[in-house]
């Protein structure tokens, strides 16, 4: 049998909107991730979006395994409200459980979010199921 | 199968970053930033911590990016 890998989505507060006057949470799925530099490791919680092109981490993910994140290949990336934002691309590893593979992922000042698991290098890799009603994501090679 | 789920329960870490235990359910440091949570994090007696940026409760998220 094949890699699988099965995580929950994350249950999160959220506050009462106009739109979603009765919604008091959100589910997301997320994933551990290990971001892998040279001998530099960390394991981060990413959000799975598949509405990303790329892998994105907070620029402070990088500089804690030592990439120095301006040295690396620039785009820029615009999100769905237009805002731009300078992206820094550099070579790593991506270990999920025991597989391991080789991803050009971005950092960003400030990213906000922390960790995306995005389309290239993360969707690329895996088939991702990502089952809402039953709050599950599947992962299979 | 076992399936991985963080159960620490993280409503009062907002807009913070969180080092949470290998068994993701407890939260062993926080600070604004992730280089101080590591530091924070170095200090405790757990060998291999997860990061975790908490979002805010107070917005939704619809991060989809491509280059321009």
């Amino acid at each position: 049998m094949g890699f699988e890998y099965q995580c929950r989505f994350r249950k999160e507060s959220i506050r009462p909107t106009l739109a979603f006057p009765n919604r008091h949470s959100i589910l997301r799925p997320i994933v551990r991730l290990k971001i892998v530099h040279q001998e530099a490791s960390i394991e981060v919680m990413a959000l799975i979006d598949s509405g990303a092109d790329t892998c994105l981490f907070d620029a402070e993910i990088g500089e804690a395994i030592g990439i120095p994140i301006e040295e690396g290949k620039i785009e820029q990336t615009k999100g769905v409200a237009d805002q731009r934002t300078d992206v820094y691309y550099h070579d790593v590893e991506i270990e999920v459980r025991e597989k391991r593979w080789k991803a050009r992922v971005g950092f960003v000042r400030s990213l906000g979010i922390g960790a995306l698991a995005g389309r290239e290098g993360f969707f690329t890799k895996f088939k991702v199921c990502l089952d809402q009603s039953r709050a599950i994501t599947t992962l299979t090679e | 199968m076992r399936i991985d789920a963080v159960k620490a329960p993280l409503g009062r870490f907002q807009d913070k970053w969180v080092a949470l235990n290998p068994g993701q359910d407890k939260v062993i440091a926080s600070a604004k930033t992730l280089k101080l949570v590591i530091s924070r994090a170095k200090k405790t007696s757990y060998k291999k911590p997860v990061f975790m940026k908490v979002l805010s409760s107070s917005t939704t998220i619809s991060p989809t990016c491509y280059g321009v």
